[in-house]
């Protein structure tokens, strides 16, 4: 399968599919008539958005992906990807960031959006996790910053337009890596605190970003001993922390951030599609410091982030995909069962979700070009928050979306980085 | 612009700090981090609640009349059957943004409800005519439409075989059901084995390559 996506950029298999990858499954079978999983990378460039070089771009780089040439069907047993044999179209930004997804089975499930200086890239999480998006996204803006004149000597990372996708590309590195001598992770997690609030009408995204030096950033992570991204997740676990015992309800949760594994970093793979596993961090509801909640994060990741950990999440996830009863169900009864596991298990066991691209690099003639990178989570089936954070050329945008009016979360986690010296700058869709 | 209140400094396409609403400034729209501004409104949502609440209130008035004129309700649940039929058939299709295929489906599988209603009603499946006439009348144009489709529009698609095939199995069900429940079989269903035949054969030859693949692919485990 993998070798006839090889030569599909030579168009000789136009009606080829593929699988879905394991942690894909879960997408389309939890999606409602009113929410579904999007999220989206965005570049903030120098100048306007021409749509003409956009679309061009696009159309440039359309076949180095084949698995975003595709759409989503319906088959008896599983869902499926299938090839389109349409080029995908250019859109003008109308909507809030992550709009619904159309599932048609005719469109493509992803798309690219514009508006004034932005270039955004939305996709269904089925297709791919943030490192595939992000790669899409470097390699649309290389192509679209050469026909706007800019000569790339050296691309470094970024996939080239010109080249031909590699199978391992394409391939599902859950079944490669498995190992199922090494164990499997309990099933069962508590249930987390979450921020209530009044909900926002259907289709309305708050995004709220916060843009900072990534300088100051660092050096505050620093002086706690922390890295960034561990710092971050105090901060917001604390924030958290602070909402919950303001809220003094007689039953308190756990303060529970969930924290996505780039999983390319410990497995030998260079796959596009999802390769991405996560770890849930865990503060009790006690009255604690901020220097408290860091330390016992910090050792929380280093002690659970592991080799070992990432092994056992693989296993557990492809062994359930492997049972022979649940093979032979139709696709209606796994997407009934897979609902409530989604419902039991997924957003409930969590107070946020965080997930932390990085720093993107880029060939330093399109710093010429980008302003900024920003990352963008979509709404929560039944979470009200999400945060994300990415960083570019020495600034770091954090993102919050959240599908409630009131900015709780976001107004506590800013006020606890300005308190410790780090310079914010508010940004936001809807003022 | 720096909001006072929360010490965070605010980009220039704001004119209200969005963590605690304080006024900050003038909009400056030579921001380049800005959003398109978004309608709350949602016409497609709008039109669901007024079609609901329309239908909803007809409903009410329906029940209302027929417990006035006859002190029990009578004839108020075929109204409202109609009704359910209408917005399954119609008004879910549209709203779903069904295709051609899809609202075929929907259609007739309404259409088959209200014949099976209509019976039961009349004669409690006395004289199961809906069996022998509706069935077989909704296969055929479904078949008919289909083949319409398939030859016509988009002959390269195998979707459409694959929904004839869906068709066919249908047909070999509906038979069937005629066979265990009535225990004869009237000229519809011929037809119906007949067109199944022709059709089944026709894919084996004229089809067979996508035809098969596309079988293989809806059935992969």
């Amino acid at each position: 399968m993998s070798v006839s996506v090889y030569v599909m950029k030579n168009q000789m298999f136009e009606r080829e599919w593929f699988r879905l990858d394991n942690a894909a499954k879960i997408y389309p079978a939890s999606r409602s008539s009113r929410w579904n999983a999007v999220f989206r990378m965005s570049a903030v460039l120098k100048e306007e958005v021409n749509p003409e070089i956009l679309q061009q771009a696009l159309d440039d780089i359309i076949d180095r992906f084949p698995t975003f040439r595709m759409t989503l069907k319906k088959g008896f047993f599983w869902y499926y990807f299938q090839y389109l044999t349409d080029k995908p179209l250019i859109m003008e930004e109308k909507t809030c960031p992550c709009a619904m997804m159309p599932l048609t089975g005719r469109d493509y499930v992803f798309r690219v959006l514009y508006h004034s200086h932005r270039i955004s890239v939305e996709v269904f999480h089925s297709i791919t996790d943030g490192t595939g998006n992000i790669n899409f996204l470097k390699t649309l803006l290389l192509r679209y910053c050469e026909l706007s004149g800019a000569t790339v000597a050296d691309v470094g990372d970024i996939l080239h337009y010109d080249d031909n996708p590699v199978p391992e590309e394409v391939e599902d590195s859950f079944k490669r890596n498995i190992d199922k001598s090494k164990g499997m992770l309990p099933r069962t997690e508590p249930k987390a605190y979450q921020i209530n609030g009044q909900h926002e009408k259907r289709g309305i995204l708050n995004v709220t970003q916060g843009s900072m030096p990534f300088s100051q950033l660092h050096a505050t992570a620093k002086s706690y001993g922390l890295t960034v991204n561990t710092y971050l997740t105090a901060v917001l676990s604390y924030a958290l922390l602070k909402r919950e015992l303001y809220e003094n309800k007689s039953r308190k949760k756990p303060i529970r951030v969930q924290v996505p594994i780039n999983l390319r970093k410990i497995f030998p793979s260079v796959t596009l599609r999802n390769f991405a596993g996560y770890y849930n961090t865990t503060i009790s509801p006690v009255e604690q410091t901020f220097e408290e909640v860091a330390a016992t994060l910090d050792a929380q990741l280093k002690e659970n982030i592991t080799p070992d950990y990432c092994q056992k999440f693989i296993n557990s996830n492809v062994s359930l995909e492997k049972v022979p009863v649940i093979r032979v169900a139709p696709r209606f009864l796994k997407t009934f069962f897979m609902n409530i596991s989604f419902y039991l298990m997924g957003e409930r066991v969590m107070s946020c979700a965080f997930s932390n691209i990085g720093n993107v690099n880029t060939p330093q003639e399109m710093y010429d070009y980008i302003d900024r990178f920003e990352f963008v989570l979509g709404p929560q089936k039944y979470m009200g928050n999400a945060m994300t954070c990415a960083s570019y050329n020495g600034r770091t945008v954090v993102t919050f979306s959240r599908t409630t009016k009131d900015p709780i979360l976001e107004r506590e986690f800013f006020k606890i980085l300005t308190e410790q010296g780090i310079d914010v700058t508010i940004n936001a869709n809807r003022g | 612009m720096r909001c006072r209140k929360c010490g965070v400094n605010i980009d220039g396409n704001l004119v209200n700090c969005p963590l605690c609403g304080a006024h900050v400034g003038e909009e400056n729209p030579k921001s380049i981090y800005g959003y398109p501004s978004v309608a709350e409104k949602n016409a497609k949502a709008l039109f669901l609640r007024i079609s609901l609440f329309v239908t909803v209130i007809s409903m009410a008035i329906v029940l209302v009349i027929d417990f006035a004129v006859d002190n029990r309700i009578v004839w108020a649940w075929h109204v409202i059957f109609g009704f359910a039929v209408a917005w399954l058939c119609v008004g879910r299709p549209i709203l779903k943004r069904f295709n051609v295929r899809k609202y075929l489906s929907w259609g007739f599988a309404g259409v088959i409800a209200l014949l099976f209603y209509l019976n039961y009603w009349i004669n409690s499946f006395a004289d199961p005519w809906a069996f022998t006439l509706g069935a077989p009348i909704a296969v055929l144009t479904w078949q008919g439409v289909l083949a319409v489709l398939g030859i016509a529009h988009k002959p390269e698609r195998p979707e459409y075989w694959m929904s004839a095939t869906k068709v066919f199995i249908l047909s070999a069900i509906c038979i069937g059901v005629s066979f265990l429940w009535i225990k004869t079989c009237y000229w519809g269903w011929y037809v119906c084995t007949g067109v199944g035949f022709i059709e089944v054969l026709s894919l084996s030859i004229f089809a067979k390559e996508k035809y098969f693949s596309e079988l293989g692919k809806r059935l992969h485990v």
